[in-house]
């Protein structure tokens, strides 16, 4: 008995701690990797120096044995070393998802349970309230499967004036925003397939709800009734199935969203752990209508920054 | 005649009126509502009664308001059907739901209460007429954000005759396990236990089932269920499979394909029983529904239809009908 007291004691420990230490995780986490990733990039070109003069060496007929044996020592240290940097990459990558999905599934609690509070709440409690939600969904979007990587520093794209630059740096910077926005583009051309994906199955679902009604209405004689509730709609009424309005996984409202993420908070949203194949991830938590407005709020907050880059482009 | 169609615009527009009234009673702070229209027509052939040409209109109004915890929905459809064979044949359905929800936002749990009723009478073979009431609770447990619990049941009333006195009532619970193992895929577990009662008679029974329904959301949509119902008790012994399956998908941006159907069959070696109490008898039956969907406008549809039905009863009795329609669907509200 004792034994289940203790488990039980460590479990509630664990779990109380769960949100403070993973967020805490995940953000040393991002760190390490981005400095990790920075060794491993510079490893590389080493390596590939290193492999370029073995190749050199090796094409000299006069070569000195002695010294591409020991270059080529050093290339298999190099190698070697590669490999592991690599490796540990892979585990950051690997351990990273799992905390983003924990993450993910946290905030999205504390939401559904904060959005129902609130429609309860006095007017004059709100703000607080609100503010909490809102930094609760800036965190939650930081961890949301479907933001595509943006490779560019967007505290750089921020800094940049044209008008303030001389002719060379006008030259630079104009390269870099344009290559800022190809990044955009190509982000926003991801999210708007999605969309328009998303949407139509949006609109099948209706049409298939339709005639399920349609049958049930003027066609099936017995058992009519005895479809089974499906929990996807158990929280609506059969009513609300006919629309596909923003209706969160309690069934209740949702708010819309508030615009809730300056420019230069987006440089920490949009993550630069996984690439574009994220757009597909694991989103197993969200509705389809939910997935649908995530992925409006993000093509808003990238249309936002491509307006950016390009009234920084025009010298604005 | 008149007089009982008289009856039955009274009896339509008290019904009508009433859920307006609920649903304007009810203290909600959203509220949202449609009305939809749909007008088919087309020909019915095979061995059942009266095949020829058909005319159908189905006129639909659903309203939903919301309250922080509580949701109010109804849904009623009114559907006049003329059969334009050797003699006019007018018959019509009246379907109607009312569906409550409500929420206790602390705990993840939710109770739904559904009161639902069907009519469906002919102008002239009263015998044909056929009547379902039926009030349900189910529960919703969230055991997490991936698993549910869902607990229900309720009492069911159906009636085959206009004068009501040939009919069975039961006591259907179910207990369901729902794991979503993603956005596109879930699956439901579960047990199903009925109690039925024939009026009149004396007579009572009891069929069960394991539930099995598998769901897939992608590109297209698809849902196959699946029971294996037991029948005990002094009017039926036997087993039956029943399968449902439902399938969407779209073939361009304006055109898309559904088809739907189920499938009552039993094991070989059983024999087929009645060809009375085809609702909780022993029978064969298949329905398939398939409709061909193109987008007009926003809120306008074109449609084709096709539908297969056949029945099978104490083995040398079938009848089978298939139909052709072509329709317009209107919604106006909430699309």
């Amino acid at each position: 008995m004792k034994k289940i007291y203790f488990i039980l004691i460590l479990a509630g420990i664990a779990l109380a701690q769960t949100s403070a230490s993973v967020e805490r995780e995940w953000s040393d986490l991002n760190r390490g990797y981005r400095q990790l990733k920075e060794a491993y990039d510079r490893e590389r070109a080493q390596l590939d120096t290193l492999l370029a003069r073995i190749d050199t060496q090796k094409e000299n007929p006069n070569r000195d044995e002695a010294s591409l044996k020991v270059l080529m020592a050093e290339g298999l240290q190099k190698s070697a070393l590669v490999e592991k940097t690599y490796g540990e990459l892979a585990r950051m990558e690997k351990r990273m998802l799992r905390l983003r999905k924990i993450l993910y599934r946290y905030y999205s609690a504390r939401i559904d349970s904060l959005s129902g509070v609130l429609l309860k709440t006095e007017p004059q409690n709100r703000s607080a309230m609100e503010k909490k939600l809102a930094l609760l969904r800036s965190r939650r979007l930081y961890v949301s499967p479907w933001i595509p990587e943006i490779s560019f520093n967007l505290k750089l794209i921020h800094g940049i004036s044209l008008k303030n630059a001389d002719s060379t740096e006008r030259k630079i910077y104009r390269a870099y925003l344009e290559g800022a926005l190809r990044d955009v583009d190509s982000s926003l051309t991801v999210i708007r397939q999605k969309r328009e994906e998303l949407t139509g199955l949006v609109k099948l679902e209706q049409k298939s709800k339709t005639f399920l009604a349609d049958i049930e209405d003027v066609y099936a004689f017995d058992d009519v009734y005895a479809g089974g509730a499906s929990p996807e709609t158990a929280g609506k009424t059969e009513a609300a199935n006919t629309y596909t309005g923003n209706v969160d996984r309690n069934g209740t409202p949702e708010e819309p969203l508030p615009f809730i993420f300056s420019l230069s908070r987006l440089n920490r949203i949009l993550l630069k752990v996984d690439g574009r194949s994220t757009v597909d991830g694991n989103v197993d938590s969200l509705s389809t209508e939910s997935y649908l407005q995530a992925l409006g709020e993000g093509q808003k907050q990238l249309q936002q920054l491509r307006n950016d880059i390009l009234s920084r482009l025009k010298g604005n | 005649m008149e007089t009982t169609i008289r009856k039955q615009a009274l009896f339509l527009c008290g019904i009508f009126g009433l859920f307006l009234g609920i649903s304007f009673a009810f203290p909600g702070t959203q509220q949202k509502s449609d009305f939809s229209l749909t007008a088919e027509s087309g020909l019915i052939e095979g061995n059942r009664l009266e095949p020829g040409p058909v005319a159908r209109l189905v006129l639909r109004y659903a309203c939903q308001r919301r309250a922080p915890e509580h949701t109010l929905g109804i849904r009623t459809s009114f559907a006049p059907e003329l059969l334009l064979a050797s003699s006019m044949l007018y018959s019509w359905r009246w379907n109607g739901r009312l569906d409550y929800t409500t929420e206790i936002n602390t705990l993840p749990v939710n109770f739904k209460l559904h009161a639902g009723a069907l009519t469906l009478a002919s102008s002239r073979y009263r015998e044909y007429t056929y009547r379902i009431a039926e009030a349900r609770i189910q529960t919703q447990f969230a055991l997490s954000r991936q698993l549910m619990l869902l607990p229900g049941g309720g009492v069911k009333m159906q009636f085959f005759s206009g004068r009501g006195d040939e009919g069975v009532t039961s006591v259907p619970l179910e207990s369901i396990l729902f794991y979503r193992f993603d956005r596109k895929k879930n699956i439901a577990l579960g047990a199903a236990w009925e109690k039925y009662f024939v009026d009149g008679s004396g007579e009572s029974g009891v069929r069960y089932s394991p539930v099995i329904r598998f769901e897939y959301k992608g590109r297209m949509l698809f849902s196959l269920g699946y029971q294996y119902y037991i029948y005990r008790g002094t009017l039926y012994q036997g087993r039956e499979h029943r399968l449902r399956f439902n399938l969407g998908a779209m073939i361009n941006r304006q055109v898309s394909l559904l088809l739907n159907g189920s499938l009552i069959f039993l094991p070989s070696s059983q024999e087929l029983r009645t060809e009375q109490e085809n609702v909780s008898g022993l029978g064969e039956r298949s329905n398939i529904y398939l409709k061909t969907v193109y987008d007009l406008t926003e809120q306008s549809d074109l449609f084709f239809k096709y539908i297969y039905e056949r029945d099978r009863f104490k083995n040398d009795y079938k009848s089978f009908s298939w139909q052709v329609l072509v329709g317009l669907d209107y919604v106006y509200g909430g699309r």
